[in-house]
């Protein structure tokens, strides 16, 4: 596979051997909210202050730092980009893009008295969009990767963002048209095609994961997701029925209390199906993942899963509770506002927050629950020779696509 | 204290051309970094001025250095000791790498989007003038029509039950007199909507909505008529097209800052608040009426109309204190404000000639527009 290249110019001392050294480590997160915090919070009154053109060098700054605190053999990840790059893109994008919405914006307006056109020119708008956001998403990890490098050494991706849309755009057809049945083969089509165009160095990673496997765990979470849905709905049947009857007052309240008791009850559980179908691909997807002669595993599960994701919105519920009794001790008084103002800067700026708390928790569990085993030889690890993009993510930045 | 070249920091060093890693010692001196292998034997110089931190250091961490005329090579010093030396001789190393060159440029940046919103504050109302005339009319009338179904909607109107045929020929004829005072390139189109709501507003391309309300709350046909003249008077000064225009632009800005997030389609809704609202300059709304006191005295028709029909919002208004009950009355005085100075502007005008604007019976045929 690789061959043995000699290093040119620069060489130390003789490398001890260009044998190959077992590994069988974890990758290490040192990431803490008390750090990543401050660097929040300052991004958020820059880019206030600002008008939001500082967001661009706020990403950066807090990449900066997660990449910093990922470390594999006690070596940190690097992240190389500049928020210089970011803005760029973002520029580069709007240029093109603002003219299309305003043309969208004016045929809006415009064909209001012609419906069937304006239905026709909105599913394409709505279409154009998401075939935009998936190759949006493809040129932002292809500036994440080169823009990372691990002793030195860049990473890189190859292959085509029309191409990846276009996949996309095709399975997801797919995943329509046989009601949802078939997505486990859109995410694993999709995923090889990214990592497998995935470079570090001068190796490409390498992908291996048959559907069927993945397969059986996503009919059985659709199975629940549907029986959920459907006691949904009889529960609401019966709910609008006894509703009609007109009762008194009380027995509404106890059937709206039900109801919503029910509802809730469906609601956590149908999210726990789907976290536990992440979990399961996360596992699926990270044992399929090689790198020459390394291979990883995962046992992230979904009680781990969960942990990331529920603290953080507990204490946003909590927030909106708290919020709108609020509200309602206070509605009928003219001081309302002044007791409203401090509620609702909570929640904005925890809501602003949560983002990352779920990222930084995601990592940790990410990090802790991976296992990197194999042989490796660092010496014959040779550095990556691709082009880079010059600029990054404008239109992810301009579409919105992820927070981070 | 000079820096001591003998003492030798223990480090590890990958070159950048693989991912190998090999431990090292740095020295040192008045110029650079001096890196050696185990045997003392030097491998790299690196000048003062090329090092650069890696990554922001903390103390748990080794520091990590790189060369900022090198893309790979990089340098992680394990011995922190190192730090007097580098705060000596190396006293840039001390700032942020991100922060240094982000505060200056987003300086820069932040200056240049501001100088943007200035513009389009303060230039684009200026420009909204020869933008909004250079539009084909056809584009107008289209783009108007789609703003009557908007704000129609908005109003909760329903613009398909005052088709009473006398009523829309009376409205019609009123409207082609007012028209025909004037030299413009609009052709109006004048409807009612049903609706229980005091208000009437013009839309780009020149449509005019009367909305039933104010119809049944007018008590002469001379204070529809200074309505309807207000109303194209908007429409003959491009307010609304201007205002359009005005919208785009600050949707622009705003997209342009904050990327998009699907509110391309708020833009339809947003631009039509923005006349249901009437934010309307007074500036706008004081050359609407200037326009209108002139079209009402060549069509020989009594500005007084227009002067009492204010004037009741006014009285009620202050007769009621609080709004209780019928809140019309407010909320047309809330989107309508500087009441007082307009009417004192208008009755300032050279007094208005006596006529009427149409005869009883036409004005029974209005009043019965919506059946």
């Amino acid at each position: 596979m690789s061959e043995f290249i000699e290093n040119g110019n620069i060489t130390p001392e003789p490398v001890a051997q260009a044998s190959d050294d077992m590994v069988n480590e974890q990758p290490s997160y040192a990431g803490r909210l008390g750090e990543l915090f401050p660097i929040v919070f300052v991004n958020m009154l820059l880019s206030i202050v600002t008008l939001g053109i500082y967001r661009f060098w706020g990403k950066t700054k807090i990449r900066r730092y997660l990449w910093s605190r990922v470390s594999f053999q006690d070596e940190p990840l690097e992240y190389t980009g500049t928020g210089t790059e970011l803005f760029l893109g973002f520029l580069i994008v709007m240029v093109i893009l603002i003219p299309v919405l305003l043309l969208n914006s004016f045929l809006q307006i415009a064909l209001q008295n012609k419906p069937d056109v304006f239905i026709a020119v909105q599913i394409l708008y709505g279409l154009a969009f998401m075939y935009l956001v998936y190759i949006a998403t493809y040129r932002a990890q292809r500036y994440r990767l080169t823009r990372t490098s691990w002793r030195g050494i860049r990473g890189g991706m190859s292959g085509s963002a029309i191409t990846f849309a276009n996949k996309a755009f095709l399975y997801m057809l797919l995943t329509i048209v046989t009601l949802g049945v078939m997505y486990p083969k859109m995410q694993v089509a999709l995923q090889k095609y990214r990592t497998e165009n995935s470079v570090f160095g001068d190796v490409n990673l390498e992908f291996d994961a048959p559907f069927a496997p993945l397969m059986k765990s996503w009919l059985f979470s659709l199975v629940c997701l549907l029986t959920l849905y459907g006691t949904m709905g009889y529960f609401t049947y019966e709910f609008v029925e006894a509703i009609e009857v007109k009762p008194g007052q009380a027995e509404v309240l106890r059937l709206v209390v039900g109801f919503l008791i029910a509802l809730t009850v469906i609601g956590i559980l149908a999210g726990v199906a789907m976290v536990w179908y992440s979990a399961v691909v996360i596992r699926h997807f990270v044992a399929a993942t090689k790198f020459e002669k390394l291979s990883a595993t995962s046992t992230m599960t979904v009680g781990q899963l969960l942990k990331v994701y529920i603290p953080a919105y507990l204490v946003y519920g909590g927030l909106v509770v708290l919020f709108a009794l609020t509200t309602a001790m206070t509605s009928g008084g003219s001081d309302a506002a002044t007791f409203l103002i401090l509620p609702i800067i909570a929640l904005a700026v925890f809501g602003a927050l949560i983002p990352i708390i779920i990222i930084n928790r995601f990592i940790a569990a990410f990090c802790a629950n991976m296992t990197i085993a194999g042989a490796f030889s660092a010496a014959l690890l040779l550095q990556n020779q691709q082009d880079k993009p010059g600029y990054g993510e404008g239109l992810a930045e301009a579409l919105e696509v992820n927070a981070l | 204290m000079t820096s001591d070249t003998s003492v030798r920091f223990e480090a590890r060093y990958s070159d950048g051309q693989s991912a190998e890693q090999h431990d090292v010692a740095v020295r040192c001196a008045m110029q650079g970094l001096i890196v050696e292998n185990s045997d003392r034997q030097p491998i790299t110089e690196w000048d003062w001025g090329d090092v650069k931190l890696a990554e922001s250091h903390s103390a748990d961490r080794p520091i990590r250095l790189q060369n900022r005329s090198l893309e790979g090579p990089r340098l992680a010093i394990t011995d922190r000791s190192i730090l007097g030396h580098l705060e000596q001789l190396a006293p840039h190393l001390k700032r942020d790498p991100v922060s240094r060159a982000g505060v200056r440029k987003f300086t820069i940046i932040g200056a240049l989007f501001l100088c943007f919103a200035l513009f389009v504050i303060y230039g684009l109302p200026r420009l909204a003038g020869p933008l909004a005339e250079s539009i084909p009319m056809e584009w107008e009338e289209e783009i108007g029509e789609g703003v009557v179904k908007t704000v129609t909607k908005i109003f909760g109107a329903d613009d398909s039950k005052c088709k009473n045929p006398k009523g829309v020929a009376v409205l019609q004829h009123l409207t082609d007199r007012l028209a025909a005072t004037v030299d413009t390139p609009y052709r109006f189109k004048v409807r009612v909507a049903k609706s229980k709501v005091v208000n009437a507003f013009a839309t780009p391309g020149g449509h005019v909505v009367i909305l039933s309300g104010l119809i049944e709350k007018a008590d002469t046909p001379e204070e529809v008529a200074g309505v309807l003249a207000h109303e194209m008077g908007h429409v003959i000064k491009r307010h609304p097209t201007k205002a359009l225009i005005h919208a785009y632009g600050w949707s622009m800005l705003i997209t342009a800052l904050t990327g998009v997030s699907g509110s391309s389609g708020d833009l339809a809704s947003g631009f039509a608040l923005h006349l249901v609202n009437a934010s309307y300059s007074r500036g706008n709304e004081a050359e609407a009426d200037d326009t209108a006191v002139e079209m009402l005295a060549r069509a020989k028709i009594s500005n007084a109309g227009l002067v009492s029909f204010f004037e009741k919002f006014l009285n009620e208004a202050k007769a009621k204190g609080k709004s209780t009950g019928d809140d019309s009355v407010i909320k047309y005085l809330a989107s309508h404000p500087a009441l007082r100075e307009r009417i004192d502007a208008i009755k300032a005008k050279q007094p208005s000639p006596k006529g009427t604007a149409i005869n009883d019976d036409d004005w029974q045929a209005i009043q019965d527009i919506c059946g």
